[in-house]
């Protein structure tokens, strides 16, 4: 299973420190 | 729903963070707008800085997910020049996916990618008779075909 993360600024601090991309999933939960 | 099969989480967690926004909150207001977002599925490959490198929509089954996503993957790399990287997935692309929707794209892109490294071009020509012969009616047979 994915851990997502839901902050955007988390996510790119993140991507930077691991040295990895974002994969940004927009969704609608209805 | 495509995400719990173990093939793709891996592929994902392997070469991403990942990055899920509810577009009926408020407080994504300012993300939708920054990234156009206007339908789903909709999903970007992003830069650390937050630059969008690749993009797609509509929704995948896993077996088609995959190799969609990987490509994604290695068309990053191809635009940040890392053309071994890009290289490397685009190949395992080919060798495990070779009929999946993304595999036409995928090839065409290999080509590119390994001109792009070598500088010779018998390495894109190569790929792309390879593309014209074994996805004749691909969007990307047409785009290569000048």
């Amino acid at each position: 299973m994915i851990t997502w993360l839901s902050s955007y600024d988390d996510s790119l601090a993140r991507a930077k420190r691991e040295q990895k991309f974002v994969l940004l999933d927009f969704y609608n939960p209805t | 729903m495509t995400y719990p099969q173990t093939a793709v989480s891996e592929a994902v967690e392997q070469y991403c963070v990942p990055l899920q926004i509810d577009n009926t909150e408020a407080s994504a207001e300012a993300l939708l707008e920054k990234y156009r977002h206007i339908w789903t599925p909709d999903l970007r490959i992003l830069e650390s800085d937050g630059n969008e490198l690749y993009r797609w929509n509509g929704y995948l089954p896993p077996f088609e997910f995959a190799p969609q996503f990987l490509s994604a993957v290695a068309h990053a790399n191809f635009r940040l020049k890392r053309f071994n990287e890009a290289i490397a997935l685009y190949e395992d692309v080919m060798s495990r996916f070779p009929t999946a929707l993304a595999a036409p794209e995928a090839l065409y892109f290999l080509g590119c990618s390994r001109y792009r490294k070598s500088h010779e071009a018998g390495d894109l020509l190569k790929a792309w008779h390879e593309l014209e012969k074994t996805y004749p009616t691909s969007e990307w047979t047409v785009k290569q075909n000048f």
